[in-house]
């Protein structure tokens, strides 16, 4: 059989619409075991990396950063925090972009931590308060009052701070930049003098 | 074409929407079922990886994907020392009468793909099969737009040609 027409771009183009409609693709059957090899579920991964704070322990999912252990002396030390929290978590590196951004943070070149948070191990009020005082700017401070009623609960300044103390990725969101009304530092679970020295970093104080 | 981008989703709902364009592309490139499903999960690996890139504005989106996909695609080749051949699998659905003159053209076309460089091969896959609009296509080959527009019409002159010489 011999059809003889001209093959016109626009015939082209329909013919292969046409092609494609009449392909048949394999359903791909094993779409969820792909999944769970790609990505295992609740997967975490730890590492430690030197800043000019010292050794900050990270540990992370897919969603972002799910615990940060503030700056420490040694690499095991932190490596040790991160692995009595995630027992069954897998050493790898963490990725440079986060890593560049935290070294230039500690080094104060860099005021924002900009990085995404997985609000997973959190209860919704914590979630909450730290969504909230992430809209604190860096080099500013405000009080426990202040974000109380930010949640609308003005009431609640001692659950705040509670929320803030327990705070699982502290840096990235700031409860540093909380305070006491009374102009004092209030505390911080890393201990003040790293409170202290965070906020000198970002302009908040003083040096 | 718009197409919807999950913003500010997890890596898992990426999967969710995005799986079944990867694992199309691939096939349509393999032709064969577990080397696709193969080639779709390095793919998302490899995002997964690059998307150590959290920062909340980034997700891997469709392009970035095609793009990974069509890079283990190569690999699969390369190791498997294959041959290319394109689109050749796939195989026609339809046999009735009333289309058959349909499907002979159908066949014209889809041989005279296979006879098409890769480069050509993959623009035609991504603009015709994938269907991908120019800006994702530039994305994908990490080229201008009108880049896009000018390669995207010689390879149709390209399969043009091949059609009327076998004529």
């Amino acid at each position: 059989m011999t059809i003889s027409m001209e093959w016109t771009l626009s015939e082209i183009e329909a013919t292969l619409k046409s092609v494609r409609e009449h392909e048949r693709i394999p359903s791909p059957e094993r779409k969820s075991a792909v999944k769970a090899i790609v990505i295992p579920d609740s997967q975490i991964w730890i590492d430690a990396l030197l800043t000019d704070l010292g050794w900050i322990g990270l540990a992370y999912s897919t969603r972002g950063i799910r615990y940060l252990v503030l700056p420490r002396e040694s690499r095991d030390r932190v490596m040790q925090s991160l692995r009595q929290v995630f027992p069954d978590a897998l050493d790898a590196p963490v990725p440079t972009e986060i890593s560049e951004l935290l070294r230039e943070y500690a080094k104060g070149m860099s005021r924002n931590l900009d990085l995404s948070v997985d609000w997973g191990s959190m209860r919704p009020f914590q979630m909450a308060v730290l969504d909230v005082i992430r809209q604190i700017p860096a080099g500013e401070t405000r009080t426990y009052g202040w974000v109380a009623h930010a949640i609308g609960r003005p009431g609640a300044a001692r659950a705040v701070g509670r929320a803030l103390h327990t705070n699982p990725v502290p840096l990235v969101l700031p409860c540093h930049r909380v305070v006491a009304s009374d102009g004092s530092l209030g505390g911080y679970g890393g201990g003040l003098p790293l409170k202290r020295k965070l906020l000198e970093l970002e302009g908040a104080l003083l040096v | 074409m718009a197409r919807a981008h999950p913003k500010n989703s997890s890596f898992a709902e990426l999967f969710d929407v995005y799986y079944d364009n990867i694992y199309a592309y691939a096939f349509r490139r393999i032709g064969e079922r577990m080397a696709a499903e193969d080639v779709t999960a390095c793919t998302f690996e490899d995002a997964l990886r690059g998307m150590r890139r959290l920062r909340r504005d980034n997700p891997p989106d469709l392009p970035l994907l095609y793009r990974i996909a069509s890079r283990r695609v190569i690999d699969y080749y390369r190791k498997a020392k294959r041959q290319r051949n394109l689109l050749v699998q796939v195989e026609p659905t339809v046999s009735n009468s009333e289309r058959l003159e349909q499907t002979e053209r159908e066949l014209q076309v889809r041989g005279a793909l296979a006879r098409l460089s890769p480069h050509d091969q993959e623009l035609i896959l991504l603009a015709f099969f994938e269907q991908l609009d120019a800006r994702e296509i530039a994305a994908v080959l990490r080229v201008a737009v009108g880049t896009v527009y000018v390669r995207l019409h010689r390879a149709l002159r390209r399969l043009q040609a091949i059609l009327e010489r076998e004529e």
